[in-house]
């Protein structure tokens, strides 16, 4: 009797209460933020697959007065469930202050599902740089040694924001074509260009 | 009972309640609150024969119960079953460890000893892919905050007796130092190894550290996403401490009903 019991409580106990099916998931491949008096979001998000094999990409805009509405927002124009754990890049904006870096921080520090450990750089056009990138070519760029791109993920800017307010990332900039724009050091709440051999 | 198993009994349980209660406490607390847990079991160890000690354990275990199993719910929800409901957690692990404890202690303690060969295997291979991703550059910041020392002394001296006392009740037991020093200096370890990783200022953000730390894993696009399965070496030592937790509570009614 304990032993049916047991087998039924098991059988019924099975972990499915939080489901959702692949087609109900925007997974989101690579965001980029920008600030002008309100959040605008870019994100691009995983569509299908096309005869070559390659993964089709879509672009979303979304704005809102802080970092919840803007996720709450894409949801509602997507339609579908954000599923953040897949993020390869975050491409911040040049013109960032500290209040927003501080929110978008806080924010992916209590984010349950995201890793941090994707690669974060700056640029200015976001939108155009992930409407016109193929896909993972901003990625490749960055593994891409000859470029000196620095490689660094979100969780160690985070670290590096969070001990000594300093660290260095790179910028990449859309003109015909994506194009790496140096490298640059937030300090004192601002960014500055540094050269190569500062790296 | 063998001295080995109740001495890896003793490790797991160290572990468990220093994973739950005492991640983001200073290691100097814990260097100075075990030294002094020592000392007061060796003290209290004379007092085991008095009944009002049994209540006193009675009291105290059904007050960890309820804090116990709140905790390792919001872990399992928090890590591994996203979204999902704390209540149902709740029941399920009530009733599976109410199944571990249905016999008497020797069977547990056994089942912990032969699962304990697996959980070190898992964190040995934890170990081995988390090193890699040392920085030594964390090693130097706020390291001397680790040297602060605070009331939570008192705490984990409390908790090093509470165990000796708990184990004390159940069998014959004698303090093992060699396994007593290496179940003190198993968080020492994981905790500095943990901050030259993450860094400390993140180590005391996160709530869950070790979990993030597992997060890090990332080989050869394959060796990735692996906290799900490298983090039953928590679970296991939460499930054991939850139901030696319920195994007190039913030896010492069963002891009192007898008695009666």
């Amino acid at each position: 009797m304990k032993k049916l019991f047991l087998l039924i409580f098991i059988l019924f106990i099975t972990g499915c209460m939080n489901y959702t099916e692949l087609n109900d998931l925007a997974i989101i491949k690579s965001i980029g933020i920008e600030y002008n008096h309100d959040y605008f979001i870019y994100a691009e998000i995983m569509e299908d697959i096309d005869k070559d094999n390659i993964p089709k990409t879509k672009v979303i805009k979304a704005s809102g007065k802080n970092m919840d509405e803007l996720f709450n927002n894409i949801k509602l124009l997507v339609n579908k469930e954000i599923y953040l754990d897949h993020i390869d890049l975050l491409i911040l904006d040049e013109n960032l202050n500290k209040e927003n870096f501080d929110e978008i921080i806080i924010y992916f520090l209590n984010y349950q599902e995201l890793r941090n450990d994707f690669y974060t750089i700056i640029g200015n056009n976001i939108e155009n740089i992930l409407n016109n990138a193929k896909y993972d070519e901003i990625e490749k760029m960055i593994i891409n040694n000859n470029l000196k791109i620095i490689k660094i993920s979100f969780e160690e800017i985070i670290s590096k924001y969070l001990d000594h307010k300093i660290f260095n990332l790179s910028k990449i900039i859309y003109n015909d074509g994506i194009q790496f724009d140096g490298n640059y050091q937030y300090r004192n709440n601002k960014l500055e260009r540094i050269n190569h051999e500062k790296n | 009972m063998k001295k080995i198993e109740i001495n890896i009994l003793l490790f797991v349980l160290i572990e468990a309640f220093f994973l739950l209660y005492g991640i983001h406490t200073n290691l100097i607390n814990i260097l100075i609150g075990t030294i002094l847990g020592l000392i007061l079991t060796l003290v209290f160890s004379k007092l085991k024969k008095y009944t009002i000690m049994k209540y006193f354990l009675l009291i105290i275990t059904i007050i960890l119960l309820f804090s116990v199993t709140i905790k390792i719910s919001l872990f399992i929800t928090h890590n591994l079953l996203k979204n999902y409901s704390v209540f149902l957690v709740i029941i399920s692990l009530l009733i599976i460890n109410f199944f571990l404890i249905k016999n008497n202690y020797h069977g547990f303690i056994k089942s912990v000893e032969l699962i304990f060969y697996f959980f070190i295997l898992i964190k040995i291979i934890s170990l081995v892919l988390v090193i890699p991703n040392i920085n030594l550059e964390y090693f130097n910041i706020n390291l001397l905050e680790e040297l602060n020392p605070n009331t939570n002394i008192i705490f984990i001296a409390l908790i090093i007796l509470y165990l000796h006392q708990s184990i004390y009740y159940l069998c014959d037991y004698i303090l093992d130092k060699k396994i007593y020093i290496i179940s003190i200096i198993n968080p020492i370890i994981m905790k500095l190894l943990a901050i030259t990783i993450i860094g400390r200022t993140l180590f005391n953000l996160y709530k869950y550290p070790y979990v993030n730390i597992l997060k890090s894993i990332k080989y050869l696009n394959f060796f990735e996403r692996m906290e799900g399965i490298l983090s039953f070496e928590y679970l296991f030592s939460f499930i054991t401490l939850l139901a030696f937790l319920l195994l007190i509570i039913k030896s010492i009614i069963k002891k009192t009903v007898n008695y009666l």
